[in-house]
């Protein structure tokens, strides 16, 4: 198992955002986590990747109880992640964003250079290596986020709605390339909007809904589960 | 090592023109008798290592420190203390002076950096004052007196003590504290270091999910900004042979002065605190004795010229002259490029 999460309980004051919640992820799976908004899709993830500290429940990683490591030491243990609101470094060139992502496995600045536009290749943002950051529209801008934590070189991605906001073409691409990705053996673990994109991608899906667990299993199952249907469209009135 | 090769060779028309004319200029401002042009080179180049120094911390960390006094105080002050009390020569002592302003830095650092944006700023403006406020009160430092070196009888204490007439030697020796600045500047801020800093400037949490941990990259930054920093305050030390707290610790000629130099030259380029320093001293030095001396009723009109002046480059380059002059094309923004691209 690489990722466990166990009973994991988020409060910001009287609010709930994520209530008892527990899930795995095995190696080399891509698992997609979905939920209405205000699911604690977003609270979850800042918790497994060390922003915020669960009031209750362990996180564990890679057998390792990681349970309130700050960001960094997760970054160390071999976690990317991307940022809903996407957090490029708008005064650098692409290339040194995707370097520094880089710097954590290759400490020397030039090797960590060449890496990044190994990965800019990969990810089709290699003409875009001297601009800067902050010149990118949308879609450039995830596709940066996600070369970063490429470059890092991590056994287990979160990405927090890489696709929403892309255009069908857009979406395909970045499919394409997390398909990729994880046939190279690196884990993914994402929150979506976009159900076509979630469903097509994962092989097995997890439900918040109101902080908490309601469904878990493949793509087909969890499209069928009442209760997620349920809350995605709201009760039938009778 | 081969980056720093690599920028030598690329740059070397420039290095050695600017080069030749520092060498030479002291001794023709020696040779022609000419003290004031002198001394407003040697304080261009004092405030030139400081605003580069300050520059590590302020613009490749985003950490705007307002109190750099505190360090060019410390580093003062334990110049003059080694040579005073412990006849310790300032050969040694203005690195003895960095390397205590530096263990200060680390001191302040584990509460400043507790704090983020313009709360840091205002700590590092309180213990600037705060500073000035013991020393005043330390009666073995000399309290409000200050402190005078003893006075140089031959030629070997001349060497010693260092201690010349008028102006000319300090400037070599400044150019080489300058030099070694920049040599370990340009390394660390091509290295890992460098790119981490600027990193947490842009955003600390897309840094931290990065593996960055921002304080110990904010810590290595103050040791450095700090240590060079206490430098220039042992350079001012063994120019000026006395050492108060009112100006070693004060907040406008030195706090302030040199965040306008560095904001004036550009914080986002690495020579921009120089080229600041080269504009705004000169400036602000034959204002205050051409004018000001002349008529000591306007007596501060060379900080008011200097408000003038950061006024003018923030509304017409708020980059800086550097990022001015990469805008116009005259000089290109440094990328990270790798060594084979480099061609």
């Amino acid at each position: 198992m690489l990722l466990e999460v166990k009973g994991v309980v988020k409060r910001f004051g009287g609010l709930v955002a994520v209530d008892d919640v527990s899930f795995d992820v095995d190696k080399g799976e891509i698992v997609g986590l979905i939920g209405p908004n205000g699911a604690g899709k977003t609270t979850l993830f800042n918790v497994i990747s060390g922003f915020y500290k669960p009031n209750k429940g362990k996180v564990i990683f890679k057998g390792i109880d990681v349970t309130g490591k700050r960001p960094y030491e997760m970054a160390r243990l071999g976690l990317g992640r991307t940022f809903q609101i996407v957090k490029p470094l708008m005064g650098l060139t692409v290339a040194e964003n995707v370097a520094i992502g880089a710097m954590i496995k290759y400490p020397d600045a030039s090797e960590a250079l060449r890496k990044a536009l190994e990965v800019l290749e990969f990810t089709g943002l290699y003409d875009k290596r001297f601009a800067l950051a902050r010149t990118l529209n949308l879609a450039e801008k995830k596709r940066l986020e996600l070369s970063r934590a490429l470059a890092m070189e991590p056994d287990l991605m979160l990405l927090d709605e890489v696709i929403a906001g892309l255009n069908p073409t857009e979406v395909d691409m970045v499919l394409d390339l997390l398909k990729e990705v994880n046939r190279k053996g690196i884990t993914i673990l994402m929150v979506e909007h976009v159900m076509r994109a979630v469903m097509n991608i994962s092989q097995r899906i997890v439900v918040l809904h109101h902080g908490q667990k309601i469904a878990e299993g493949t793509p087909e199952e969890v499209a069928n589960d009442p209760k997620v249907i349920e809350a995605y469209l709201g009760r039938e009135e009778l | 090592m081969n980056l720093l090769i690599n920028a030598i060779r690329k740059n070397l028309n420039y290095l050695i023109l600017v080069s030749v004319i520092l060498l030479i200029a002291p001794a023709a401002f020696m040779k022609l008798n000419l003290p004031f042009p002198a001394n407003a080179l040697f304080l261009c180049l004092m405030y030139a290592i400081m605003a580069m120094a300050w520059n590590l911390l302020a613009g490749y960390g985003g950490q705007l420190s307002i109190g750099h006094a505190v360090f060019f105080g410390v580093g003062a002050y334990t110049t003059m203390i080694l040579m005073l009390y412990y006849q310790v020569t300032p050969w040694v002592g203005i690195f003895v002076g960095g390397f205590v302003a530096a263990i200060t830095g680390l001191a302040l650092g584990i509460p400043l950096f507790r704090l983020r944006s313009h709360w840091f700023t205002l700590a590092t403006i309180a213990v600037g004052e705060i500073f000035k406020l013991v020393f005043i009160t330390w009666e073995w430092v000399g309290g409000s007196r200050g402190l005078q070196p003893p006075i140089a009888k031959s030629d070997w204490e001349a060497l010693y003590f260092i201690q010349y007439a008028g102006p000319y030697v300090y400037v070599y020796i400044a150019l080489g504290v300058l030099a070694l600045e920049l040599l370990v500047l340009y390394l660390v801020v091509n290295s890992k270091i460098g790119f981490y800093l600027q990193a947490i400037r842009e955003d600390e949490d897309a840094a931290m999910s990065l593996g960055v941990n921002p304080f110990n990259y904010k810590m290595v930054a103050m040791f450095i900004s700090a240590f060079f920093t206490g430098m220039g305050g042992g350079l001012y030390t063994i120019r000026f042979r006395f050492v108060d707290p009112f100006a070693v610790f004060d907040l406008i000629t030195i706090s302030v002065y040199i965040t306008v130099a560095g904001i004036v030259g550009g914080i986002y380029s690495f020579i921009g605190p120089v080229v600041g320093s080269f504009v705004f001293v000169p400036v602000s030095e034959y204002v205050r004795a051409q004018i000001v001396s002349r008529f000591p009723r306007f007596y501060g009109l060379h900080v008011f010229v200097l408000g003038v002046l950061l006024l003018i480059i923030s509304l017409i380059a708020p980059d800086g002259i550097m990022g001015w002059l990469e805008k116009k094309g005259v000089v290109k923004r440094r990328v990270a490029i790798p060594v084979e691209e480099v061609e």
